[in-house]
């Protein structure tokens, strides 16, 4: 744009200066007839904001520890996810792939399964391999168990009885015409629990979370917070030292594992657990509440912990729970958060802003933005979801605010809106870029998936120091974008 | 070379289904996307579940737009053709500049068995051409499966039409990565050739249709557009060449291929040569001092291995150990020129055997794969790159694959942490 400003005025460029007014619609423009805008009433779905099931499930296991998620599909099934991931985490991740051919079209996968999983123990030499399953292996209709006993009896044969204990497996039916990614997360959850977790009957002292897919980030403040309370804590699914880790070189065994991620015994006992926590309710609700059916855990589905009443009903729940007070660390962080959000309020009130991505983070910023005296206008929930749909409501209520919903909408539908009613900020995720540039609005990226920023994944949205880093984000992309530098400050 | 190291690097030949639980390919749809990806004046849709939509923008490095039909269970168990019709009417009716629609059938709409041929034809009777792709995810051992069902699809777009008044040139198997096509084109108007279509980097519909406009096609990828190339000589009777733009070597060598096919004067040829590597005379020694007698090891799919053999021992680089993703036996020979050991489709933890035991310099692997030889603490430059760090192809480009080969090995942080452990 700053080469369409033909002189520089002497005094400085005021940023409305910079700001140039879009070129009116080419003449062979053609609006989209409006009765195939809204995604009902659509059968064809452009830019879809969410992906398929096995993503989530994939993403669960990779929190692990020495933990390989195994594909039962095609291999364009593992590419794409690890490809995801690479892009998100710049980090490796091992997940294997059962390898369809067309002879596992016509015959089942039932030798894929076998000899993958055979060749999985053997060179990887991993303590859990969750098995997948794809669109292609359910419609098949692969009978997974009956699939890993016979694995299973063949490994005894060959390599011992002892695989049966070395290695622990975990099935996970993800066909991806089911659901999303965030339902592949909550399956698997729950699908982990069901098979691993036991009670011992003597009383545990963990109360256990279970984050949805949060950054390593977020999961780091999680436990931050869990200390400062006192409270001695378990992470499920923690991503936080898998994808996450520090350049180390060579490692002496090959081959390479992170050095962190849940052990398998934490799982195993989930049913002594004094409490667990499902911090994002469409990702993870499914264990949480099945570990209460079960074992009578006590489960609190919270929502996720973004900006400061999600944060102080979290943090309440857990002071009732365990008994702890919360401790005036975190009260002073609270006055931070706080502070900032004072300071600003002059950058945020009466701004308009738009909102994209998966329902629990989606649910949870938009109550972050009402407090932060923000409007929203446009929700893109992009998981269809009920309860997505009530916290939101309730959090508009409560702050006057009308926004449309589109509970399950794709994008196409959600930035032609967009394009009509120009917010003054986004708050989405990595695929809203294309929508911001064209309407010329700041992006603050947040949620699944960030691939176009680096470091994203190492700061925490969560809790009141996220919520604080939150807001400076917001802010700081409001500041650049509609106020000239030199007078920020007052 | 014999006195490498006994490594445990198993060398599987290609064509081989891939082993269960150690692949690390992609599938044919995948193939199929990345090469009709950026075709323009089409809509392209696929139909499967929400996944292979979604994914399908991040095959290239541009999200080129894709529609999907989202099916759900109840279109997966009654069948989903209603759907599809459904999908296909209304994106025509959202894009009425498109010339016709690429369908491309996902695993799941494999394997319910839909006749979307059928249904392409009655969108054909009305005169919206429908094109179908049946590239299912399990219908071939790895991409190459998709990239050869995506030029049949490209090639029955082609009618035969009048050739063109100046010299003119196809390039097939050019994928356009970070801007390459401008290169070659830039070289070839240097001669005065013109370039017709890119296929399948900047190509459209009409394009396509047009395409026997051009006197030559030029093959810059053998494993990916050779049967193209030569039905197009059996049906269309258009010569095709095959060329290289990767090293001052190859250039030179297919310019003048060029030049002897266009009858054009020797002395522009040379002329444009001399130019050429006079401009990398006058930055590559520099890079050369750091770069020779480096060792690289290489992991890409089979056809960017030999050309990239080739540039780095042009660079002063060996390459100690080759692995393709995926490739054709001839690759493979090609590869043996450097290096012993090359195998296809090795697996992760043979990757790491490669390192502990021959230690390169440098391992230039994709995207997907580049993360692990870094936190392994190996210098990595990784494929397809960026627009930023510009094309490695022509004499520019082998500046460009020069500086960041030098980028990555001579980084300080490298130097601040013990690579051996033990």
């Amino acid at each position: 744009m700053i080469n369409q400003v033909k002189e520089i005025p002497v005094e400085g460029i005021t940023y409305k200066s910079l700001r140039v007014k879009k070129k009116p619609l080419l003449a062979e423009y053609v609006p989209p007839p409006p009765e195939l805008v809204p995604r009902a009433k659509r059968a064809v779905c452009i830019d879809p904001a969410h992906t398929c099931m096995p993503l989530g499930a994939m993403w669960a296991t990779l929190g692990v520890h020495r933990a390989i998620p195994f594909v039962q599909g095609a291999q364009g099934c593992t590419t794409y996810v690890r490809y995801t991931f690479s892009r998100i985490f710049r980090e490796p991740a091992t997940i294997a792939n059962a390898s369809f051919h067309e002879d596992a079209a016509v015959f089942g996968g039932r030798k894929n399964l076998v000899r993958g999983v055979r060749n999985l123990v053997c060179r990887y030499q991993p303590e859990l391999i969750a098995i997948v399953t794809t669109c292609s292996s359910e419609v098949i209709g692969d009978d997974i168990h009956s699939f890993l006993d016979e694995a299973l009896d063949l490994m005894e044969e060959e390599l011992g009885p002892e695989v049966r204990e070395a290695v622990k497996f975990v099935v996970v039916n993800t066909p991806s015409f089911a659901g999303s990614h965030v339902e592949g997360y909550n399956r698997a959850c729950r699908e982990f629990l069901k098979t691993l977790a036991r009670k011992s009957g003597e009383a545990g002292e963990h109360v256990y979370l279970i984050p949805g897919m949060m950054t390593p980030g977020d999961i780091r403040e999680l436990k931050h917070m869990m200390e400062l309370m006192g409270v001695s804590h378990r992470v499920l699914f923690d991503i936080s030292e898998t994808l996450d880790c520090p350049l180390v070189g060579m490692p002496n065994r090959i081959p390479y594992y992170p050095p962190g991620g849940t052990p398998v015994e934490a799982f195993v006992r989930a049913g002594d657990a004094q409490a667990v926590w499902a911090l994002s309710p469409d990702a993870g609700s499914a264990g949480a509440q099945w570990l209460e059916r079960r074992y009578k855990v006590p489960a609190y589905v919270v929502t996720m912990p973004i900006g400061l009443r999600n944060t102080d009903h979290f943090l309440r729940s857990v002071a009732e729970a365990t008994g702890r007070p919360i401790p005036d660390r975190l009260r002073w962080e609270r006055g931070i958060l706080l502070d900032a959000m004072a300071d600003t309020l002059h950058y945020t009130m009466m701004k308009k802003v738009a909102l994209c991505g998966d329902p629990d983070f989606v649910a949870a910023a938009t109550r972050f933005v009402c407090e932060l005296g923000m409007i929203p206008t446009y929700i893109l929930v992009g998981t269809k979801s009920r309860r997505a749909e009530e916290n939101i409501r309730q959090a508009c209520e409560e702050y006057g605010h009308q926004p449309v919903v589109m509970n399950g909408g794709d994008q196409f539908e959600w930035e032609y809106a967009l394009k009509n009613d120009i917010p003054d900020v986004i708050l989405g995720h990595s695929r809203c870029v294309n929508i911001a540039r064209e309407i010329q609005v700041p992006l603050v990226r947040f949620g699944f998936p960030v691939y176009d920023r680096v470091g994203y994944q190492r700061e925490p949205i969560v809790g009141y120091r996220g919520g604080e880093r939150f807001l400076a984000r917001i802010v700081n992309a409001i500041l650049d974008h509609q106020y000239p530098d030199d007078r920020t400050h007052q | 070379m014999s006195a490498q190291p006994l490594v445990p690097f198993w060398q599987n030949p290609c064509g081989l289904p891939s082993r269960p639980g150690l692949g690390q390919r992609a599938c044919a749809f995948f193939g199929a996307r990345y090469v009709l990806g950026p075709v323009k004046e089409t809509i392209q849709l696929v139909h499967g579940p929400v996944g292979c939509g979604y994914y399908g923008r991040l095959v290239r490095g541009v999200p080129y737009p894709l529609y999907t039909t989202a099916l759900t269970e109840k279109e997966v168990v009654f069948g989903g053709l209603d759907h599809l019709a459904r999908a296909l009417r209304e994106a025509f009716a959202l894009n009425p500049e498109a010339r016709g629609a690429f369908v491309y059938l996902s695993c799941v709409s494999g394997l319910i068995g839909e006749d979307v041929a059928g249904l392409a034809r009655l969108f054909e009777e009305k005169g919206l051409p429908v094109k179908t792709v049946a590239c299912p995810g399990f219908s071939s051992f790895s991409q190459a499966g998709g990239h050869a069902l995506a030029y049949e699809v490209l090639l029955g777009l082609v009618k035969p039409g009048p050739l063109a008044e100046e010299p003119t040139v196809n390039l097939l198997g050019e994928y356009n990565v970070a801007g390459e096509a401008r290169v070659i084109k830039g070289l070839l108007e240097g001669l005065g050739v013109k370039v017709h279509t890119v296929l399948t980097g900047e190509t459209s519909w009409s394009e396509l249709e047009a395409l026997t406009r051009a006197h030559l096609n030029l093959l810059l990828c053998g494993s990916t557009a050779q049967a193209l190339a030569k039905e197009l000589k059996s049906r269309f009777g258009m010569p095709f060449e095959r060329v290289s733009f990767y090293g001052p070597a190859a250039i030179a060598r297919s310019l003048k291929k060029m030049a002897t096919f266009f009858g054009l004067p020797e002395k522009k040829v040379l002329l444009q040569i001399r130019k050429g590597e006079d401009r990398l005379q006058k930055v590559l020694p520099s890079y050369k001092d750091l770069l020779s007698g480096r060792r690289a090891l290489l992991l890409l799919g089979a056809g960017k291995l030999g050309p990239l053999a080739r540039m780095l021992r042009e660079l002063g680089l060996e390459v100690v150990a080759a692995g393709s993703i995926f490739g054709r036996e001839e690759d493979h020979q090609e590869l043996r020129a450097y290096t012993d050991l090359v195998s296809d489709n090795p697996t992760e933890d043979e990757l790491e055997y490669l390192l502990k035991f021959l230690k390169p310099d440098v391992v230039l692997t994709n995207a997907r794969d580049q993360w692990r030889p870094i936190k392994l603490g190996f210098p990595t430059l990784s494929f397809p790159q960026t627009v930023d760090r510009g094309p490695y192809t022509g004499y520019e480009g082998f500046v460009n694959l020069a500086r960041d080969l030098v980028k990555v090995i001579s980084a300080p942080v490298w130097r601040f942490f013990a690579r051996d452990q033990s």
